[in-house]
């Protein structure tokens, strides 16, 4: 356990990490930005800036916090390390929403981010919804309507695959599926960037009561909370965090499952303070696979990938410390 | 018990899916009083315990003084009652002290945290149990013992009237069984408050609980009261429960008086009788090592056979037949059940070493066995009595042909009950092989 201040001082120091790297992927890219051009009135600049890369950068630090919270919020309330955001299906339900946009409604931007939000949150809402109808309803039956809802999502995405046409709507499902943050723009920030910032918060001011859903269900109980009602609260908060991210960047991978880790690694508890760090952890790894998505090959890289290659790496670090902890 | 109950259970029915574990289960307990709940595996102690929490529907009813329970919310049940399971349910790393603050739960509202007050209350908590200087230690670090007393301070944090303890003493080791109670007692003792705990050593329970029920099948089978009751009457009610086992009052090196059960290891006649009847063999012997108790089990058999009215015929437990026994260092002696008539059946050898085993020390002496056994065999033969007794046949009883013949002829006419010898003699094997003998040999089921 850390002390509060070690605490305090270690919050602080990842936060002047955080505006470091925000600055740092305001300035990096295909079209270099200095402060230099932005302050002359480079038109160009200035466009760059408030188009592309401001609600981007924003995007990667909001959306990175929000994924590293709720996936703190999962890790907490289902007692398993490697519950991630998708647990409950809301990645799968969201691919299915995105898929059946591109292909019924518009590829546009906007139907496809409605449709893969609304997908997401009817999976959760569904799995739930099955979990409560078992007889003796707990974490395994959340965890297990999870799994069929995610089943069940995946099979509709492969069925709309298969009907896609491969030039065009099957391309775009893809490489919706394997998210990207190029396609953030000034009129799709401000709603996701509420919903985010709402539920985070509010899984903030609920976490006390997050931490007694982590005790045994009776124990629980007798210490006075509705398990039922605050869990289902907790799950729909942290879906709703996840789904308005991830409508806009489409799926992320291993954010909602390393930071939390990371966080607990570090402070080596789960207090409200790792809950932030989680977030803030969450932002950075975000940020920091945005910038190597967008610099490192001339086109544009599915930031998924960098994610990806920042986690497994991780997962085997894990995998072999094991023995050493409990 | 004066004055009105704090806790009061009527009729509690309950059970998981379509199986009923209580059946009925009624009883009340008051304010200052620890109250244990004794029983075997499997009798429902610990779904008493979660219906009485309300954690499994039931019929019947609780009441907490004026308040009845099953009208409670969440928040109001965790303000009266308070629940330590066996073993904790915290699956994350929390510090000590996070862990206790849980304990405020229903007094906070939702969105609050505790006040540094509660810290402190949280902090002296720990002190009173101990472990003060692990406040900032991993909960999931610590031993078992020392999580059961972090769960005890959060419970002294959360000072309700009830305290509900789940088989405290099974996770915990010697000492720590102790110091858990005592932390109980101390907590119960002249305060507005009383414990219902579940427990599996019967020690700890005469040691600490004001009242115990006794539970088997679901169902209260007596409440003993260990300050009030007469030894005998608890030492009936808890082998009824758990077997034949004495109860002992002992005294320790300061002078304090202790009840100790003790298990009896000893086969009871009960559980012999039931396996002769099930064999469906004519004649009963015993048969085991020197010292193994076969001559006062025959008596107790005896007196359960006239209690079953097994032996038509008698008025007293004293079957007609012989007894024989060694007078130690001299000879060994016959006598006839009826008459009190004794002979000589055996004289220790003057040429015996120390090596030599039993069977050679003692000689037999045929006048004895001539003289009075045959007779009080044959008159025993000709007795009244559906059964007949002897006690014992040895290697003495052997080495006399026209005494086996008459032992031949009782165990044809009159069932027999007897002790055996375990030497390895023709005529004792021939009695231990024979189909009609039923065998019991105190060795084996000790």
């Amino acid at each position: 356990m850390k002390e509060k201040s070690v605490t305090g001082k270690i919050l602080t120091f990842v936060c002047v990490l955080l505006i470091v790297e925000f600055v740092c992927s305001l300035c990096l890219g295909k079209y270099p930005l200095t402060a230099e051009k932005l302050l002359s009135g480079d038109a160009r600049a200035v466009r760059v800036f408030w188009t592309l890369r401001l609600p981007r950068t924003c995007m990667a630090v909001l959306g990175g916090f929000g994924l590293g919270a709720a996936g703190m919020v999962y890790q907490t309330v289902f007692r398993n390390p490697l519950a991630s955001p998708d647990i409950i299906g809301v990645s799968s339900g969201a691919s299915a929403g995105a898929a059946f946009a591109i292909l019924f409604i518009s590829a546009a931007a906007v139907p496809v981010t409605i449709s893969a939000f609304a997908g997401g949150l009817l999976a959760v809402v569904l799995a739930l919804c099955l979990a409560s109808l078992a007889p003796k309803s707990g974490k395994a039956s959340v965890v297990l309507a999870g799994i069929t809802v995610q089943a069940l999502a995946q099979t509709l995405l492969m069925i709309l695959k298969l009907t896609a046409d491969p030039e065009k709507e099957l391309a775009s499902i893809e490489y919706w599926i394997m998210g990207s943050l190029s396609g953030v723009t000034m009129s799709k920030l401000p709603a996701s960037a509420v919903i985010c910032i709402a539920g985070t918060v509010l899984l903030f001011v609920l976490y006390r009561q997050i931490l007694i859903l982590s005790v045994e269900e009776e124990e629980a109980r007798m210490l006075g909370v509705l398990v039922g009602k605050m869990r289902l609260l907790v799950l729909l908060l942290a879906t709703l965090t996840v789904a308005s991210v991830i409508s806009v960047t489409g799926l992320i991978a291993f954010i909602g499952l390393l930071a939390p880790h990371i966080a607990r690694m570090v402070l080596k508890t789960n207090n409200s303070a790792v809950f932030c760090l989680s977030g803030i952890v969450g932002g950075l790894l975000l940020c920091a696979a945005d910038m190597l998505a967008r610099s490192v090959y001339p086109g544009e890289l599915p930031v998924s990938v960098f994610t990806s290659l920042l986690g497994a790496p991780f997962l085997i670090y894990l995998m072999l410390r094991r023995e050493e902890r409990t | 018990m004066t004055g009105e109950s704090w806790l009061r259970v009527e009729g509690l029915t309950a059970g998981y899916g379509k199986r009923r574990i209580l059946q009925g289960v009624s009883f009340s307990l008051d304010k200052g009083t620890l109250t244990g709940l004794l029983g075997g595996n499997g009798c429902g102690k610990t779904t008493l315990l979660r219906t009485v929490c309300q954690q499994i529907p039931h019929e019947g009813s609780c009441y907490l003084g004026k308040l009845r329970l099953e009208e409670c919310s969440a928040r109001e049940l965790a303000r009266h009652i308070s629940y330590i399971p066996q073993r904790s349910g915290i699956g994350i790393s929390l510090p000590v002290l996070d862990v206790v603050l849980m304990g405020l739960n229903p007094w906070l509202g939702l969105l609050e945290r505790p006040s540094r007050m509660q810290r402190e209350k949280a902090c002296r908590a720990l002190e009173k149990v101990g472990m003060e200087d692990q406040k900032d230690r991993d909960f999931q670090t610590l031993s078992e013992g020392q999580k059961q007393l972090v769960l005890l301070a959060r419970t002294i944090l959360e000072d309700t009237g009830m305290l509900m303890l789940d088989e405290p003493d099974s996770a915990l080791d010697f000492p720590n069984r102790y110091r858990i109670l005592t932390i109980l007692k101390k907590m119960t003792v002249g305060q507005e408050r009383a414990g219902l705990l579940c427990l599996h050593d019967p020690v700890l329970a005469l040691e600490f609980c004001d009242q115990l029920l006794l539970m088997k099948d679901g169902r209260v089978q007596s409440v003993l009261c260990p300050g009030l009751d007469s030894l005998q009457k608890m030492e009936q009610a808890l082998s009824k429960l758990y077997g034949p086992l004495s109860l002992v009052p002992c005294t320790d090196r300061n002078g304090d008086r202790h009840l100790v059960p003790l298990w009896e290891r000893r086969p009871t006649p009960e559980s012999v009788l039931r396996s002769f009847e099930k064999s469906g063999k004519r004649h009963l012997f015993l048969t085991g090592k020197k010292g193994s108790g076969k001559t006062t089990l025959l008596g107790k058999l005896t007196v359960l056979l006239a209690e079953k009215g097994m032996m038509t015929g008698e008025k007293e437990a004293v079957l007609p037949g012989v007894t024989s026994w060694a007078v130690p260092g001299k000879e060994v002696l016959l006598k006839e059940n009826g008459s009190g008539e004794t002979a000589v059946i055996g004289r220790r050898r003057e040429e015996t070493s120390r090596d030599t085993d039993s069977c050679g020390r003692m000689e037999m002496v045929r006048e004895g066995f001539l003289g009075l056994g045959i007779g009080a065999i044959d008159r025993a033969g000709e007795s009244s009595s559906a059964w007949v007794s002897l006690d014992e046949i040895g290697y003495l009883e052997s080495g006399c042909p026209e005494f086996q013949q008459a032992v031949r002829r009782l165990l044809d006419r009159k069932r027999v009950i007897g002790v055996l010898r375990k030497q390895d003699t023709e005529f004792l094997n021939e009695l231990r092989s024979r189909e009609d003998v039923f065998c019991y040999d105190l060795d084996e089921n000790c």
